[in-house]
């Protein structure tokens, strides 16, 4: 009898494991894709990769170079370069670990209890922790894989420029990843609590609340970096005591209590051959973190789950409903406005969708928040250099903020269609119409909120008028063509069979999207360059904006127009052709 | 183009046309695998048109080609007199599409969801028809719910009525009775044939035999992307008349199990033979 019960090589019994699962998935879904398509990817990413890792050491010594004006150099490689760099790179992680935290919630409601693949699982005989574990590593890599992959290549650029050894690297990775980890481990509990015990049928709006609650958070945490105490000091340093007091502050942690501060000073004493301690406090709050979630997750995960189908509500009304007037007026604009008043009502009914407002509003208060904390003097004659000066500056940032927030509204645009794009698709509807429908539906938010900066910017600072009006034709530009080449890159590579929304946003096409943005937006700034350098060095030459009406200002306008026009078309073209290929 | 204006220049054109779905040559390749090979088809005016086979036959795909949902590696697909790639939104404007899995979009209450398609259809004072619609299919204590909150069924006849709502010359549909209760099922059956008796063309894909035999005037038997037979139910009866599979009786699932195996039996042959 034992004989008939041996399990023999040929009748092997298969230990289903979830995380093998997964990956044979990706491998299949990798193994059969399109080879050219990686080879792109992989160049693009080689190239982003290779530019952080030129810029992180560029700057390096850059720092290093320039404390050697008022210190001894080998003092101000060590001791201001460090705490320059040090602060950077924590302010860096600041902002990356409280983006994560800020959608940690309403991805790890996506990823949690969302997911197609949960009907399928949950039915299986599994204990639900071993889904919850999996899920958990889904919500990590969709809320904390982009923060993930950009933080690498400048923790691998600041361990080669200080000759790190060889343990610095694995540490230093490990310590970043822990510092995106903490906040998807808090997310993921707070999701677990809000699906649990939150009403029936408003889960998702609750967690959207919290979304504000968070967003605040975010705003209080970019001012915990304190970015003017920098400058002020800095305006200061004439005397040995301003010097002490400002290497003092640097070298400080801002904030000792946040894990990011932690995971700073860890890399910055590591990567010069010191083991420092903070790396087991980062560990071990992680660690409880996670224990935390888990524990929580063998008490309510699969409760949650089963609540969260049974919430729906019916209340029947039989009553015809006719078109609002907004539905009627854009449908005067045929089939594309139609489609927009589709879009808007999805967005406003969705939590997961009308929470990336927040986002918006959240950036727009961290950019308003940090250009309002410079401390410049508007009334002197003195600071109009520095004002005009940090007024272009901020021409760049506006596009990162306007991108940041394109990530979020106008890539996912066309891919938010899902499983339901059939209809569209065997609709008479053309591809480029549908294409321009989601631009349109995207543009007010952006423009908006460019315009909105971009007068901000000029108004708080007093700026010229050459660089006010750079500023608002900046914010223009950026919202047209940022817009678009967010839908436009979303068009060509939509991902309509994603298994959670927030997959969408966090995907490669996203990353291309980001870093082209970023690309344009850098262009923008290069192109009114001269306008801005000439009304900062000699305010005087070109009063109000007679600048403008030289033959070189005429150009500089036609060439912003140009690329403006250019920068909008070829991405929704681009995006529209590729989409009209998609099977 | 408006709706209208379209079906005047269809009522031109379209009576002149043998075929309303013209597939020719149709191959779709998948890498090395081709999923249907080139495979032609016709149907013509007012007939229902039933595209039968077992799974992986081919027959999703073909409907896909004549959709827009893929594109043919070789071959051409017209429905109306329109090239599906070349004047795609043309031949959409002239077929309606009823899916197999019926997705919707889950915020939009049942009314919401019609009017857009009344819009993307440019069809002009669609409420009236609309209503009629959801007290056909007994949806209107439901319509102005989310459809999120439908059962698999409703949700199917709401796709059925979204395909209908502009009436178009044709219609595709893939395994129309999926989720339908009896009383719907009937009431689909009827519907299609219905459709057809009024000069529309209707084309089916479907596994259940005693549906295609109520409702289709020809069948196409489909396996590993081939068309195995095509005809009306007495041309097959006529070509596989010999007892086999121990069904008797000229039944359809007679002719079917007839014509998978005779294929079967020829695939064998040429592999013994190689």
């Amino acid at each position: 009898m034992s004989s008939l019960t041996k399990v023999t090589p040929r009748d092997r019994v298969y230990n289903a494991s979830l995380l093998e699962l997964k990956w044979r998935g990706l491998w299949n879904s990798v193994t059969r894709g399109n080879p050219w398509a990686y080879v792109a990817a992989a160049v693009f990413v080689g190239a982003v990769v290779y530019g952080e890792w030129i810029g992180v050491f560029r700057a390096l010594e850059y720092v290093c170079n320039a404390g050697r004006t008022f210190l001894d150099a080998k003092a101000s490689c060590s001791i201001v370069g460090r705490s320059i760099s040090s602060r950077v790179l924590e302010s860096g992680l600041l902002v990356l670990a409280a983006g994560v935290t800020f959608s940690a919630i309403t991805t790890a409601i996506s990823t949690l209890y969302a997911s197609d693949d949960l009907n399928f699982l949950l039915a299986q005989p599994i204990p639900a922790a071993r889904v919850f574990a999996v899920k958990l590593l889904d919500t990590y890599l969709s809320a904390a894989g982009v923060p993930s992959v950009l933080t690498i290549p400048p923790l691998l650029a600041i361990g080669a420029f200080f000759g790190a050894a060889w343990w610095y690297y694995p540490l230093a990775m490990l310590a970043a990843l822990i510092t995106y980890a903490l906040p998807v481990a808090l997310g993921s509990s707070i999701a677990i609590f809000l699906m649990r015990f939150a009403p029936a049928g408003r889960v998702r709006e609750v967690a959207t609340g919290l979304g504000v609650v968070m967003s605040a958070s975010l705003v209080y945490l970019i001012r915990a970096a304190r970015p003017e105490e920098l400058l002020r000091q800095l305006g200061q340093s004439d005397s040995d005591a301003a010097i002490n007091k400002l290497l003092e502050a640097l070298g400080a942690p801002s904030n000792p209590l946040l894990p990011s501060s932690w995971a700073s000073d860890f890399i910055w004493t590591a990567a010069r051959g010191d083991l420092n301690l903070s790396i087991l406090l980062l560990t071990g709050t992680a660690a409880m973190m996670m224990l935390i979630a888990g524990w929580l997750a063998s008490r309510a995960y699969l409760e949650g789950w089963v609540r969260g189908l049974e919430s729906s509500r019916v209340k029947l009304d039989p009553r015809p409903r006719r078109a609002s007037s907004m539905e009627t007026a854009l449908g005067r604009f045929g089939a594309a406005g139609h489609l927009v008043m589709k879009d808007a009502r999805l967005l406003f009914r969705d939590a997961t969708q009308w929470s990336q407002l927040l986002i918006l509003v959240a950036l727009g208060g961290v950019y308003v928040v940090s250009v309002r904390a410079f401390p410049i003097p508007l009334d002197s004659d003195q600071s109009l250099i520095l004002r005009n000066a940090l007024g272009f500056m901020t021409l760049a940032f506006q596009g990162f903020v306007i991108a940041g927030v394109g990530v979020r509204m106008a890539f996912p645009s066309v891919s938010s269609e899902g499983y339901g794009y059939w209809l569209l698709r065997t609709s008479p509807i053309s591809t480029a119409n549908i294409v321009l429908a989601k631009f349109w539906g995207a543009l007010p938010a952006t423009l908006i909120l460019a315009l909105c900066l971009g007068y901000f910017s000029a108004s708080s600072l007093n700026l010229s008028p050459v660089i006010t009006l750079s500023s608002v034709l900046v914010a223009f530009s950026s919202a047209f063509a940022i817009t678009a080449l967010g839908v436009g890159v979303g068009a060509a590579v939509p991902r309509f069979k994603s298994d959670n929304p927030a997959e969408i946003a966090f995907s490669a096409g996203g990353l291309i999207y980001m870093v082209l943005a970023l690309f344009y937006s850098g262009l923008l700034v290069v192109i009114v360059a001269r306008p801005a350098y000439l009304s900062v060095i000699n305010p005087n030459a070109y009063p109000g904006l007679s600048y403008f009406a030289t033959l070189e200002g005429i150009v500089v306008l036609g060439v912003l127009a140009l690329v403006t026009v250019l920068g909008t078309l070829l991405p929704l073209w681009f995006g529209w052709t590729r989409l009209d290929r998609f099977e | 183009m408006p709706k209208w204006v379209w079906h005047k220049l269809y009522g031109a054109v379209g009576a002149r046309l043998d075929g309303m779905i013209e597939v020719v040559n149709f191959t779709k390749r998948f890498g090395r695998v081709a999923a249907v090979n080139d495979v032609s088809l016709t149907v013509k005016p007012g007939e229902v048109f039933g595209l039968l086979g077992p799974n992986g036959a081919g027959k999703t795909t073909t409907i896909r080609g004549m959709t827009g949902l893929t594109r043919p590696t070789s071959g051409t697909v017209r429905v109306a007199g329109f090239d599906v790639w070349r004047e795609p939104v043309k031949a959409k404007g002239a077929f309606g599409y009823i899916p197999d899995r019926p997705y919707l979009y889950g915020k939009l209450t049942a009314r919401e969801l019609l009017r857009f398609i009344a819009g993307l259809h440019k069809l002009p004072k669609a409420d009236s028809e609309i209503e009629r619609w959801l007290e056909f299919f007994g949806l209107t204590d439901f319509s102005n719910e989310l459809i999120e909150t439908y059962s698999h069924g409703m949700k199917q006849k709401l796709t059925i009525i979204s395909a209908m709502l502009p009436e178009p010359p044709v219609l595709i549909v893939d395994e129309p009775m999926v989720g339908l209760d009896p009383r719907a099922a009937k009431q689909a059956r009827e519907l299609l044939s219905d459709y057809a008796k009024k000069g529309k063309t209707v084309l089916l894909t479907t596994h259940s035999l005693p549906v295609a035999e109520a409702v289709a005037h020809r069948i196409a038997v489909l396996d590993r992307g081939h068309v195995l037979a095509e005809g009306t139910l007495e041309e097959l009866q006529r070509r596989t008349s010999e007892e086999r599979s121990g069904v008797e009786g000229n039944t359809l699932e007679r002719i079917f199990f007839k014509l998978v195996e005779e294929e079967e039996l020829e695939r064998q042959r040429v592999k013994d033979a190689a």
